[in-house]
């Protein structure tokens, strides 16, 4: 009894260090995207009768996806479907969630659903914002979680994934949160 | 009739009922296309409020609420990708702390719910109400006479399933950093929500 106890408690520790062991970029920066994680680091991203403020927010979107370890491109199609419309909504500027294809086991999703609200965007002037806004939706396609003051290191102003100011790019620690997972 | 085309009349006759029998079973439980909770998550960019009173200051309406009624709600951009379908939620006022509403009224509301897929999911936290909820509601309204719910923090229950503000995590109090334990006690959340209104139009 003692041994079988001894035993089950090494393979316990074991499976707990395992765990531990796995932690990343996410636990100490973003917090992990509740959309689910990319299943590759090929990106194709497909655009939907985006007007020129989405396109502006999806090629930026693009970019900084490529400034990653990830492939991000709009030859073919798959993995990304960008949308804009008037959603009827006045709480969020844009949205992104898993469409189809989320796997429990892995948390990796097949297809993302990006969507920029044009009514709230309106109350914009410029193209800044919209660069912003592809930035964060794209980041989190890619895994990438919100970044709030509370959990975000004092100076740190650069990430678009914050949600009280409007970077337009990601800073180091996305970028790293997003290779540790490509 | 032999015995034979006998027995085997009976056992196509048998199968042909027990078919039958599965047919309409399987209808009778065929699942509505509308998932009955949500199921995903999604991240949203929200407006992003410094403090109750910012968040009180914009909406058109704050009141203390009951649920009374939700259901399914319309459909927008129908066979689109982005296709999804809205939830109604009706509020019987319990009273008003900002606007023109009599305790009363009803009101309704309308919050996401299913994609095109019939998949129902919440943005940022924002938990589906249910029936019986009540608590403080920051709504402004919508096109074709509904209200929305200002952001994910902009809903502070005081009966339900969770108490306290809604779209809460670890790390995101949002507007209501450093009053979250007051919020989440009944007694104490109706004076943070005065203050809040109280503030905005000061």
């Amino acid at each position: 009894m003692a041994t079988a106890r001894l035993r089950w408690t090494a393979v316990a520790t074991t499976l707990m260090m395992s765990f531990l062991g796995t932690t990343n970029a996410y636990a100490e920066h973003a917090k992990d995207s509740s959309a689910g994680d990319p299943d590759n680091a090929d990106h194709y991203i497909d655009r939907f009768g985006l007007t020129s403020g989405g396109d502006t927010a999806a090629v930026q979107g693009l970019q900084q996806l490529n400034r990653s370890q990830m492939n991000a491109t709009f030859t073919g199609s798959g993995d990304v479907e960008i949308y804009n419309g008037d959603y009827n909504q006045i709480s969020w500027y844009g949205a992104t969630n898993c469409e189809s294809g989320f796997n429990p086991f892995t948390g990796n999703c097949d297809v993302f659903r990006v969507r920029f609200d044009t009514e709230m965007m309106a109350r914009f002037t410029g193209l800044s914002k919209w660069r912003s806004l592809g930035c964060h939706e794209l980041g989190h396609t890619a895994g990438l979680g919100h970044r709030y003051p509370e959990n975000d290191a004092a100076g740190t102003t650069r990430s678009c994934m914050r949600d009280d100011i409007w970077p337009e790019e990601f800073d180091n620690h996305d970028l790293d949160a997003i290779n540790s997972s490509v | 009739m032999t015995v034979k085309r006998k027995a085997f009349l009976s056992v196509a006759v048998t199968s042909l009922v027990a078919l039958g029998v599965g047919v309409l079973a399987w209808s009778a439980s065929s699942p509505s296309p509308y998932t009955t909770t949500p199921e995903r998550s999604v991240e949203g960019r929200e407006i992003w409020y410094d403090s109750p009173s910012a968040l009180a200051s914009e909406a058109d309406l704050v009141v203390r609420a009951r649920v009374t009624d939700t259901g399914r709600g319309r459909t927008y951009a129908e066979g689109q990708g982005d296709e999804y379908t809205s939830r109604y939620v009706t509020l019987d006022v319990l009273e008003t702390l900002k606007g023109a509403l009599s305790t009363g009224s009803s009101i309704r509301v309308e919050e996401e719910g299913w994609d095109g897929y019939g998949v129902g999911y919440v943005v940022n936290g924002l938990q589906w109400s249910e029936v019986g909820d009540e608590g403080y509601y920051f709504l402004s309204p919508l096109e074709g006479g509904t209200y929305g719910t200002r952001g994910s923090f902009g809903r502070v229950l005081v009966k339900g399933d969770v108490v306290g503000p809604s779209g809460l995590e670890p790390d995101r109090a949002g507007p209501w950093k450093g009053l979250v334990t007051r919020l989440k006690d009944p007694a104490t959340a109706g004076a943070v929500i005065r203050e809040a209104v109280s503030k905005s139009e000061g």
